[in-house]
């Protein structure tokens, strides 16, 4: 059986017009591509009554103008039955969130920040004058030149039997520092 | 001379001819009830329908492009108009349940006739809307493929397809009465 997408339109108007013996060569041809003659025949009978039962659908046979009198003396709608309800819902809503866009937008003349001061950054940072107590420093390291160069050089001994002499020991502590009045 | 719905249509847009729109009103209503009472299953509901469409068309003429195919035109609307009538879900419930005709055959005793079109209705509820929908348009409405593939918004050889499986189911299915 070939593809039904390329069946012929005419295929489908026969069953409906003509059974299959009421059909020319070539129309017998095109239907045996896709039924053989008793398939044709069933469609076309169920067809028919299908046919046959549309035509007794009784449908009111109204005239325009009795319609159009009957719609005239009908109501008119308001406004709620010809909008839908989520229409006007979603209108409702956008205009709320508008409004409140709005508000917060420069129009307004209250500033949000107005609640939240900005802290003032205040200069801590204090310049001090620290001067450092060089002309200690320079006392000491003379006091330490005259002890080496007064000291005779010992040879000899070890390291344990030397006494080091208490002047080339430097004791920096922050007493010596104070008692320079800086 | 006979004048085209395009024409008709044209001059009751154009020329506010109301007997115009009065011939295509009693032409395509009883289609279009026809049409939407089986997809709707209830013939009172495709009666309402199609009188929407028609209020429609009269009361906003402007609407049809002249240069489409008038038949089309008013087809595809009614089918717009039941999809947005079946996202109500009180009219979905009464869409599933609903046989055409059904309590006027309970009441009267059937013939053999009577009983083959009962079970007829009863097959074509159970096709799918989109086969259901090319066979009414095409033996009921008598449009051509190329108008149900427009209406229906698919190919031609789609239009051919839910045909030949809409006639095949509905043949199987009869054929087991007969068994």
């Amino acid at each position: 059986m070939k593809n039904i997408e390329d069946l012929p339109e005419q295929i489908f108007d026969l069953l409906a017009e003509k059974e299959y013996a009421q059909l020319n060569d070539d129309q017998k041809k095109q239907v045996n591509d896709y039924m053989n003659s008793e398939e044709y025949d069933q469609y076309r009978l169920m067809i028919q009554e299908f046919q046959e039962l549309d035509s007794d659908l009784f449908v009111e046979d109204k005239s325009w103008d009795t319609i159009k009198s009957e719609q005239a003396s009908l109501p008119s709608k308001g406004f709620f039955n010809r909008v839908p309800l989520y229409k006007i819902a979603a209108s409702f809503i956008l205009a709320i969130l508008t409004s409140i866009a709005v508000w917060n937008t420069d129009f307004n003349k209250d500033n949000v920040l107005d609640d939240y001061p900005l802290v003032e950054i205040k200069d801590s940072i204090v310049e001090e004058e620290i001067s450092f107590p060089i002309e200690l420093i320079d006392s000491r390291m003379e006091e330490m030149r005259s002890i080496v160069q007064s000291t005779p050089k010992k040879v000899g001994k070890s390291l344990a039997e030397e006494n080091y002499p208490e002047g080339l020991v430097f004791q920096f502590n922050m007493r010596s520092i104070n008692s320079a009045n800086l | 001379m006979q004048l085209t719905d395009e024409e008709l249509m044209n001059a009751f847009a154009s020329r506010g001819k109301d007997d115009a729109f009065s011939k295509l009103y009693e032409k395509y209503f009883p289609l279009l009830s026809k049409y939407m009472g089986w997809l709707a299953n209830n013939m009172d509901q495709g009666k309402d329908i199609a009188q929407n469409v028609l209020l429609k068309v009269y009361q906003n003429p402007a609407s049809f492009d002249a240069s489409r195919n008038f038949k089309v035109w008013i087809f595809s609307m009614a089918k717009n108009l039941w999809k947005n009538e079946l996202r109500s879900e009180a009219i979905q419930k009464v869409h599933n349940e609903q046989i055409l005709y059904q309590s006027q055959l309970e009441e009267e005793p059937m013939s053999e006739d009577d009983n083959k079109k009962a079970f007829l209705k009863k097959e074509l509820t159970k096709l799918s809307e989109n086969h259901k929908e090319v066979f009414i348009l095409k033996y009921s409405n008598n449009l051509t493929i190329k108008e149900i593939s427009e209406v229906c918004a698919c190919s031609e050889g789609t239009v051919k397809s839910r045909l030949f499986y809409a006639l095949k189911q509905l043949k199987g299915n009869l054929n087991l009465i007969k068994v």
